[in-house]
């Protein structure tokens, strides 16, 4: 195990180099930031003191080792707009954007596991049919347009809930959460149903079909012929099996909630790592761009090594390989 | 279980007409259309016939496990005088591996791969005996003692993929036999193994079953299986019993132009260098049976009177011999 968690650590290393250098040449490929940032009206002289400050009077590759420098001792480059260090504000807006996935993700699991379970045993049924129904909605409405409905509904027409922003914060541990109080959960409700939503329908479209495949397997018809309760012909040997693929699913749907949850927190106007990203680039603040592309990958490599642990907690074919190798 | 003697007389399954249907959009397809047989205590019944004879069907009707869309639409199955056909889910439950067990054919999909043996087995122990953990462990540990796996304590803490094939389908039919069944339906458990592991799980089935008392359906395709294990056989075709009779009546002297022909087609049975017989033609695709006898076009024998259904036609003396045929062979083979 510990063999399998250093060697996939070495691997995160040259990904995290390799996605560097096309993010680092990508960013730097697209419009100038210079445009933007520099008043027009300023002095040549001036104009080229402010290049020169910014860096970006190197060559590419020069700027990239120099970014790469930094990258080493944990520095990912200055923001040209706000003057700070680019993985600060990221890491500042974070517990924000995690907080909002984890319960956007919570809510997918919790409510998409059962229901899959359900529309599996019953397809013909008219709750399962139901449910399926509704999970094609789930897939093919619009986020932002969902979340214009749940605002006029909830926030304007019913006026339960707050349409927009965190709301106040709690500290724990020096990072705002929004969870422990109960206006928090208010803020956050609306968002992360919005977010949640094609994740439930991805899951339990995933655990509809799981479950109809796993039924028809010779296990579950000799765990039926072994007089097992129908409770746990379903909860222990369908559940455990269909689990995993439902874990690996899970797991990168997280990180794809986390990176790109930007609509949703437009829409509700949330304080996440999204907006950040929509702001930077809407202001060319390239440090920013590559910074956070940068963590999510660092994320996606995290949740995916979790994902792969817990597949062998789960399947002990795989743990047995894993040993071995 | 029984006292009397009078009790122990009395057949432990009594299959009365069985009808297990599927209706499906293109029609209904009767994979059992009418199958009566009885068994008694510790005996041994060789259920032979070709894929989609409904042999498999026959078993999973018996256990109250047919898929859906299938039904069991009409007959009665009693066992041990209680009629299965219309007992409640729960009260069949408590039958099913308790008093019924069954082992499936394919070893390799018959375990859960990702549970380890010990809940495998503890669990259907547990399900009908609520004997605590420990004591069932303790059960499922002779279990396999009794099917002979070296070493149980190691292989109880093991995963199915850490077994070979052989000792998959011994752990199967050690979870079948673990709580003393009255009745074990065998599902071609040894078709998928290598012939030497076959014989010697076919050996200690039998002695087990001798042993405790348990009778016996064996379904098979293979009429070789069948020669050295059970005590009578009942050849199936097309969903329906064609002929039935003690294992030496049916393999020695057929009295089915099919029964003749399925030993026919049994290499080690034809004259060296001999070419194979084989049965013309095809099994009838289930959807649309012809009336009448279901194997008269591919019958040598058949003849305008096979368009009439034939009944099953008993032996003066002997009820549980005979066959369904208007032209049965005479008994001399």
């Amino acid at each position: 195990m510990t063999a399998f968690v250093i060697r996939r650590l070495i691997e995160s290393v040259v990904v995290l180099f390799a996605m560097s250098l096309i993010v680092f040449v990508g960013v730097y490929a697209i419009g100038n930031p210079v445009d933007i940032l520099i008043n027009p009206q300023a002095e040549p002289l001036e104009r080229e003191r402010a290049i020169a400050a910014l860096g970006l009077d190197r060559p590419l590759w020069e700027q990239y080792v120099t970014f790469l420098r930094g990258a080493v001792t944990g520095d990912l480059g200055r923001s040209f707009v706000h003057a700070t260090p680019a993985l600060g504000l990221i890491v500042e807006k974070m517990p924000a954007t995690l907080e909002l996935a984890f319960v956007a993700m919570l809510l997918a699991v919790v409510l998409g596991i059962p229901l899959g379970l359900w529309a599996g045993l019953k397809p013909d049924a008219l709750s399962g049919r139901a449910i399926m129904a509704g999970s094609i909605l789930g897939f093919s409405l619009p986020t932002f347009w969902v979340g214009l409905m749940l605002i006029m509904v909830f926030s304007v027409m019913l006026g339960w809930l707050p349409s927009n922003g965190r709301g106040p914060t709690v500290d724990v541990l020096g990072i705002g959460v929004s969870f422990l109080t109960v206006d928090g959960w208010r803020h956050l409700i609306l968002p992360a149903t919005n977010l949640a939503l094609f994740k439930l329908a991805l899951l339990i479209r995933l655990t509809r079909a799981g479950t109809r495949e796993a039924l028809l397997q010779d296990y579950v018809k000799f765990a039926r012929a072994k007089g097992l309760p129908q409770r746990r012909v379903i909860g222990v040997h369908v559940l455990r099996n269909i689990l995993i693929p439902i874990v690996t699913v899970a797991g990168l749907e997280l990180g794809s909630v986390i990176a790109f949850a930007i609509v949703t927190e437009s829409v509700f106007a949330w304080p996440g790592m999204g907006k950040l990203l929509i702001d930077s680039i809407n202001l060319l603040d390239r440090p920013v761009i590559v910074a956070y592309l940068l963590v999510i990958v660092a994320i996606f490599i995290t949740i995916n090594l979790v994902v792969d642990v817990l597949y062998s907690a789960l399947d002990p074919r795989v743990r047995l390989t894993e040993s071995r190798g | 279980m029984s006292a009397t003697a009078a009790m122990r007389d009395e057949p432990l399954l009594v299959v009365d007409g069985l009808c297990t249907h599927f209706p499906t959009r293109a029609g209904v397809v009767k994979a059992v259309d009418g199958v009566s047989f009885s068994l008694r205590r510790g005996e041994i019944l060789g259920l032979v016939g070709e894929s989609g004879s409904g042999k498999s069907i026959t078993g999973y009707s018996i256990l109250g496990l047919v898929d859906p869309p299938g039904r069991v639409v009409a007959g009665s199955i009693r066992y041990d005088g209680v009629e299965l056909t219309t007992l409640p889910g729960e009260a069949m439950r408590r039958l099913r591996g308790n008093r019924i067990s069954m082992v499936v054919q394919d070893p390799m999909a018959t375990l859960n791969p990702v549970l380890r043996i010990d809940r495998q087995m503890t669990e259907t122990i547990l399900a009908h005996d609520d004997v605590g953990e420990a004591l069932a462990l303790e059960r499922a540990r002779d279990a396999l003692l009794r099917v002979g796996i070296a070493s149980p304590d190691e292989r109880l803490r093991a995963y199915p993929h850490q077994f070979s094939g052989g000792m998959r389908q011994r752990v199967a039919i050690a979870i079948a036999l673990i709580n003393r069944p009255d009745l074990v339906i065998a599902d071609e458990p040894t078709t998928a193994l290598d012939v030497t592991i076959q014989g010697q799980i076919l050996h200690e089935v039998q002695t087990l079953a001798r042993e405790t008392g348990t009778a016996l359906v064996w379904i098979t395709h293979d009429l070789t299986v069948v020669a050295g294990l059970a005590d009578r056989v009942c050849v199936m075709y097309a969903g329906r019993i064609v002929e039935q009779g003690t294992t030496a009546q049916v393999l020695e002297s057929p009295a089915h132009p099919y029964t003749r022909g399925l030993l026919d087609s049994v290499p080690a049975r034809n004259a060296r260098g001999a070419r194979l017989r084989q049965i013309p033609g095809m099994p009838p695709a289930p959807l649309g049976l012809p009336d009448g006898c279901a194997f008269r076009e591919r019958c040598p024998r058949a003849d305008e009177a096979c368009v009439a259904d034939p009944p099953m036609r008993g032996t003066p003396g002997d009820p549980d011999r005979g066959a369904r045929c208007h032209h049965p062979l005479d008994d001399a083979p």
